[in-house]
């Protein structure tokens, strides 16, 4: 049975794949969307096909690949857990029960650790995987959000929403160690790949506060600007930065827009129209297609990098949070 | 190792330079004062009990808390510290308020007081230079950001008008024009509907009859006091009910001759808070509310809230600014500040008034939120609501 229903996909794909890969350069990737109120991760084909729903913890929200990509964590705010979804199994076959409703994490280098963002605690917890069990906590400004890892897993960054402020937490001594102030109600991070500057989307100040990471202060601020539109309609969330280190992709909010940043000169190449409230965005393997979550009207709309253009639009469930590929 | 050491210096420096400063220039305390009326009808047990929407639910001091812990660190990094102090006056002697505004040193005032008190007191504020940061959280009328506005006093509960504006864009907008205007028979009421009857101008809604209730079981008065007579005919798309006691409003939905929406007082209302707003971090606030104090966060909560946060975030945006200057940072839009309501919130240059969203709510849910899309403003979509800067009847700016 099993068998027979990856053939089947396996022949689905490769029909889709015939006809796309005169257009782009096709992979085999699928993409994996967190829908909160279907409580389910989406699974798509890179084209945006309807693969299945997978049902997961309640209110699932951020998701990182685990165990070499054969699994997905995903943050339940409603469950108090992060599940673990198994790509072939098709469904949730672990969890690591977490503090009240986790909303962001990110996993250390050598993934044995996993640091949370605990909204109702306002509070970083840290987890070893393995035994499910917390390691440490830091307090946070209330509200916490978005957390980052340093690449040589020795500093964690974590977003407080209320008090504007990037929290530094130092992992060997357990402690925070700075705390940054950036622009009002920062959500999410990207990092540069050098590990040089840490990018803050600040959601109500309508920037991106880009931190020097050796100093540890705002060595620039990025306002977005929109003919038409007014700095309130820009409120940045989602946002990554691309392995080559040289675009930063940062959703726009209710301004309806992603945006292209030049990284080395922390400008705005070009906006795109998405989808209502542009949300969480994703990066195919081989960076030629932006999948762009859009919040308000449930949906995903996939964009061509070359062109700049967005291909189309499909639905991604009840109020869509992340997206990932593989 | 390094860091610990630095943290320590840091310490040590921190207590010599405090052990330095002569007291005076030291202003690193802020006592935050809330004024409340002893024995305020607002708060009697029976009052409470019926809960009528828009109206508070209890005195809004866990809010005004909620709100000094949040940026409680923050401060405290920049050498600040916010005090919280509650205080019930008499309603009668301003002099005797005054004095003890003094003796407790309090420099921000929340004050949770009906109109003619709230008036009373800032027309003391008005013969003396120096005045504290009054903040009125818990009276909509637009006189108080109007004729009778001042330069020291800013309002962060939504005005009638904005309430009423909201729910006239919302009616606008879905083409719900003809209307009945049910207005009770206290004062507040003519008050009311006055400025409603402007709102309802401004978006091009119909008043195809006007009339005013009595609650009353009484056949005599049955014309006035009967639900179905009441909205009978003429022919309508919604029934709207000015009503600032709310017992009447409270019952009619559902209690009108033709199956139409009631809006305004009851039914359909507009408000500045209501807990099954599910954005912006909405939910979390409201949690954080519910788990003190086991009720549901009101719209004068909010406004509680929303106030200690403005200030609090003026000061963490100029952490060695004066009471002047904090004043003039919030009073002049500089200090923009998160409400939870989806975008940056700034105070009205013009009469004070904390530019906000408004929900249009219907006791289980959240229809909508205004301004509606669509509306549009050249400079600022929320100057949509309430009295915009042309129109404002405040002299002293």
């Amino acid at each position: 049975m099993q068998n027979f229903i990856c053939f089947k996909q396996l022949a689905r794909r490769a029909a889709t794949g015939l006809i796309l890969v005169a257009a782009a350069s096709f992979t085999w990737a699928d993409v994996f969307v967190s829908s909160e109120k279907d409580n389910a991760i989406m699974v798509l084909q890179n084209d945006g096909t309807f693969i299945k729903n997978i049902a997961t913890c309640k209110r699932p929200r951020h998701m990182a690949w685990a165990n070499a990509g054969k699994q997905i964590m995903v943050a339940c705010g409603d469950s108090d857990q992060i599940g673990i979804v198994d790509i072939a199994a098709g469904k949730q076959v672990d969890a690591l029960p977490t503090g009240e409703s986790p909303e962001i994490f990110a996993l250390s280098p050598d993934a044995k650790t996993a640091y949370v963002s605990i909204e109702e605690g306002s509070q970083m917890i840290a987890y070893d995987i393995a035994s499910k069990k917390p390691v440490f906590s830091v307090k946070t400004g209330a509200e916490p959000e978005g957390v980052l890892v340093a690449a040589d897993g020795k500093l964690v960054y974590v977003t407080s929403e209320v008090t504007n402020s990037v929290h530094i937490v130092d992992v060997a001594t357990r402690k925070q160690v700075g705390m940054v102030k950036v622009g009002k109600r920062p959500r999410r991070f990207a990092m540069t790949p050098d590990g040089s500057e840490l990018w803050v989307t600040n959601e109500l100040g309508s920037s991106v506060s880009i931190i020097d990471t050796a100093s540890r202060t705002v060595k620039d601020t990025l306002m977005f600007e929109l003919t038409g539109m007014r700095k309130n309609d820009l409120s940045p969330v989602g946002m990554l930065i691309t392995p080559d280190g040289k675009t930063a992709w940062v959703a726009l909010g209710r301004a309806n827009h992603v945006a292209e940043v030049d990284v080395a000169t922390h400008s705005v190449r070009k906006v795109i129209l998405a989808g209502k409230r542009t949300w969480g965005v994703g990066l195919n393997g081989d960076g030629s297609r932006l999948y762009v979550v859009n919040g308000l009207s449930d949906d995903l709309t996939i964009v061509d990098v070359a062109s700049g253009k967005a291909i189309k639009t499909v639905p991604a469930g009840r109020v869509p949070h992340s997206v990932i590929t593989n | 190792m390094a860091a610990g050491r630095s943290g320590l210096l840091r310490y040590l420096w921190f207590w010599t330079a405090l052990a330095l400063m002569p007291l005076s220039v030291w202003a690193a305390s802020w006592q935050i004062l809330v004024i409340g009326l002893r024995d305020d009808p607002r708060y009697e047990r029976k009052t409470l009990e019926q809960a009528f929407i828009g109206k508070p639910t209890g005195r809004p001091l866990v809010a005004a808390q909620i709100a000094m812990d949040e940026l409680k660190d923050n401060l405290q990094d920049s050498g600040n510290q916010l005090k919280l102090q509650d205080l019930q006056w008499d309603g009668k002697s301003t002099s005797e308020l005054l004095a003890e505004i003094n003796k407790r040193k309090a420099q921000v005032l929340l004050l949770d007081l009906p109109k003619e008190q709230q008036k009373a007191l800032m027309e003391v504020f008005g013969k003396i230079t120096t005045a504290p940061i009054v903040f009125n959280i818990s009276d909509s009328s637009d006189e108080l950001r109007g004729a009778s506005c001042h330069p020291h006093w800013l309002h962060t509960l939504p005005s009638d008008r904005m309430l009423a504006d909201a729910l006239a864009q919302w009616l606008a907008a879905r083409n719900w024009r003809d209307m009945i205007v049910l207005v009770g028979q206290e004062p507040q009421d003519q008050i009311l509907r006055d400025i409603w009857m402007a709102s309802i101008k401004r978006y091009g809604l119909k008043v195809k009859a006007e009339r005013k209730f009595v609650l009353s079981g009484d056949p005599r008065q049955r014309e006035a006091g009967n639900p179905k007579l009441l909205t009978a005919e003429p022919a309508y798309d919604v029934v709207m009910v000015l009503d600032t006691v709310g017992e009447f409003a409270k019952a009619l939905p559902y209690n009108t001759a033709l199956p139409r929406p009631v809006v305004g007082s009851g039914g359909l209302v507009p408000l500045a808070w209501h807990t099954s707003w599910e954005r912006y971090g909405a939910p979390q606030l409201s949690h954080r509310f519910q788990k003190l104090t086991n009720k549901q966060m009101a719209s004068q909560d909010w406004a509680s809230w929303v106030a200690v946060k403005s200030f609090a975030t003026a000061l963490d945006e100029e952490p060695k600014a004066n009471l002047a200057q904090l004043l003039h940072n919030l009073r002049s839009s500089k200090t923009t500040l998160d409400g939870f309501k989806g975008t940056a919130l700034s105070f009205r240059p013009w009469d004070g008034q904390l530019r906000q969203g408004i929900f249009m709510a219907h006791g289980q849910a959240v229809a909508g939120m205004a301004p509606v899309e669509g509306v549009l403003h050249p400079k600022e979509i929320l100057d949509t609501l309430g009295a915009d800067e042309p129109e404002s009847l405040c002299k002293r700016r």
